[in-house]
């Protein structure tokens, strides 16, 4: 999942928290502690097993009932991706050309990720892809997927 | 479902329409500053209709501070006020508000304006629903992002509406080049197309609108007052909202454009057999799709079909933004579409008037929807 080699790569400083991390918020800490071990993290609410992302700091959107954290399955359809072949953000760590996934989870959300061990080339509409934990600077992690 | 006795069924008219002349602003480079493009453009609204500042008695504000405006225009007695944020799927919910506010006379006369300069700033990436904190780190973000995804998807679902997008760049263009006010008004081949950057792929740099000055005024009065001469009534509208997560919607904001379609068309007590010519929010070209399928104009996912075959052209069968739209004439969030509709149903659009045009409507297709058919 480390991609500090490819080419056209520039060194990155060390910085545990860039600023294209959304800001780290406590409710939202066991989402980013988990990043790093590969897994991925989703609010999920007991009363109506709906599920949440990105984190929110409120109760279940849906019922307004508390929410827990669950391991997601890491299984996901793919509904649509973009290339960007320019960089239009400065000091973001990936070069271009990088591709952005929109994804919908086994667990019924959909959730943006960033393609992580594959070329577009590989990608196809409703082709089953699986989470992969993407390192794009030293010691950060992102969300990316795969073709399953 | 029709009601052709609905209390708002052509119960206001379009009386004065003033815009900023967008190419000449972009020539002089110098930006200006947002209440003097709105003094501008109030001041030919106001001329266009024959009416005195001192006669307004409504005021509805698009990315304005109503009260600076008022000060600087010396509005007094304002009996009817809203601030909008942004134009674009505001248009329709201000213009629905202006209505009911004249419907039952809590004002007399209403200028809506809109008014967008390099020397404020707007957050449109914060659209609602864009989640930005937690885009950024995948270095996307943004309407225009997700406008991308929902055209790829959009070819997955219905076949490769590629194509369709390029003839609305060109299509745009095209009518921009018989518009002064347009910004860009030189024409483009499908080779341009082709050639141009992507954005975010697949869409390419003139599948977007620009970022330009300007400004558009609207004064609106009721039709019984003002039936005669050049006035165009609003027929129907109405607006329908479905925020999700994202911005991109997964059945490309069909269910809300429906609604608001449903509803606009039985106001009117019309169907969109019976539109002549089409002004729809082309912040991307995708959208010109999602609203045609969601309004009606097409069967679902066959909107794509009806743009290869020449339908909205100038000389087709639904001409679509004939001034330009924003990826040609201008990016007034929507508000300068309304007043190309104005100029086509009064018949003074000129070189690129569309014959005989006699109804039209205006969609915005987002998470929020809405759509107004007008006639003269």
């Amino acid at each position: 999942m480390a991609m500090t080699n490819e080419p056209g790569d520039r060194p990155v400083e060390h910085d545990p928290h860039p600023d294209y991390l959304p800001p780290r918020k406590p409710w939202a800490e066991p989402y980013w502690e988990a990043l790093p071990d590969g897994k991925l993290l989703l609010q999920h609410c007991e009363q109506c097993n709906a599920f949440a992302y990105p984190p929110v700091d409120e109760r279940c959107s849906v019922c307004k009932s508390p929410t827990s954290w669950r391991e997601a399955s890491g299984q996901a359809r793919l509904w649509s991706w973009i290339v960007f072949h320019h960089e239009f953000f400065a000091g973001y760590p990936l070069p271009a050309p990088y591709t952005v996934l929109m994804l919908e989870l086994a667990e019924g959300i959909r959730m943006l990720a960033t393609l992580a061990g594959a070329e577009p080339a590989d990608l196809a509409c409703d082709a089953p892809m699986e989470f992969l934990s993407r390192e794009v600077a030293p010691g950060v992690f992102i969300p990316g997927f795969a073709p399953a | 479902m029709a009601d052709r006795n609905h209390v708002l069924r052509g119960a206001a008219s379009v009386i004065g329409v003033g815009s900023t002349d967008y190419a000449a602003l972009r020539a002089t480079g110098q930006p200006v500053a947002p209440l003097e493009l709105a003094s501008r453009a109030i001041r030919l609204a106001l001329e266009d209709c024959q009416l005195d500042i001192s006669d307004i008695d409504g005021l509805m504000t698009m990315n304005l501070l109503w009260d600076e405006l008022a000060l600087r225009e010396s509005m007094q007695d304002l009996r009817v006020i809203a601030e909008y944020s942004a134009g674009g799927r505001w248009v329709v919910p201000a213009l629905l508000q202006a209505t009911e506010s004249l419907a039952v006379g809590s004002a007399d006369a209403i200028v809506v304006v809109l008014a967008l300069s390099q020397l404020a700033s707007y957050a449109d990436s914060a659209a609602p629903g864009a989640n930005t904190a937690f885009e950024a780190m995948h270095a996307t973000g943004g309407p225009g992002a997700h406008s991308a995804l929902m055209a790829r998807r959009y070819s997955h679902e219905f076949g490769d509406c590629g194509a369709a997008l390029r003839e609305i760049a060109i299509s745009n263009r095209s009518n921009a080049n018989l518009n002064s006010r347009a910004v860009y008004q030189n024409r483009i081949t499908a080779d341009d197309y082709h050639a141009a950057r992507y954005i975010a792929d697949p869409l390419r740099l003139f599948d977007y609108c620009m970022v330009n000055d300007g400004a558009v005024a609207l004064v609106l009065s009721r039709t019984a007052e003002h039936s005669a001469g050049r006035a165009v009534s609003i027929g129907g509208l109405a607006a329908s909202a479905r925020q999700g997560t994202h911005y991109s919607a997964p059945d490309f904001y069909f269910r809300q454009s429906q609604d608001a379609a449903a509803e606009m068309f039985a106001m009117a007590d019309l169907t969109a057999a019976d539109i002549d010519l089409i002004q729809i929010y082309d912040n991307y070209t995708p959208s010109v799709l999602f609203a045609l399928d969601g309004f009606g104009f097409t069967e679902r996912g066959s909107a794509g079909r009806f743009v290869e075959e020449g339908n909205i052209t100038r000389s087709g069968s639904l001409p679509l933004n004939t001034s330009g739209g924003h990826t040609s004439e201008a990016y007034m969030q929507g508000m300068n579409l309304v007043a190309e509709a104005v100029t086509q149903l009064r018949g003074e659009a000129g070189e690129r008037q569309v014959a005989g045009a006699a109804t039209a409507c205006f969609m915005c297709v987002t998470p929020l929807a809405g759509g107004c058919v007008l006639w003269r």
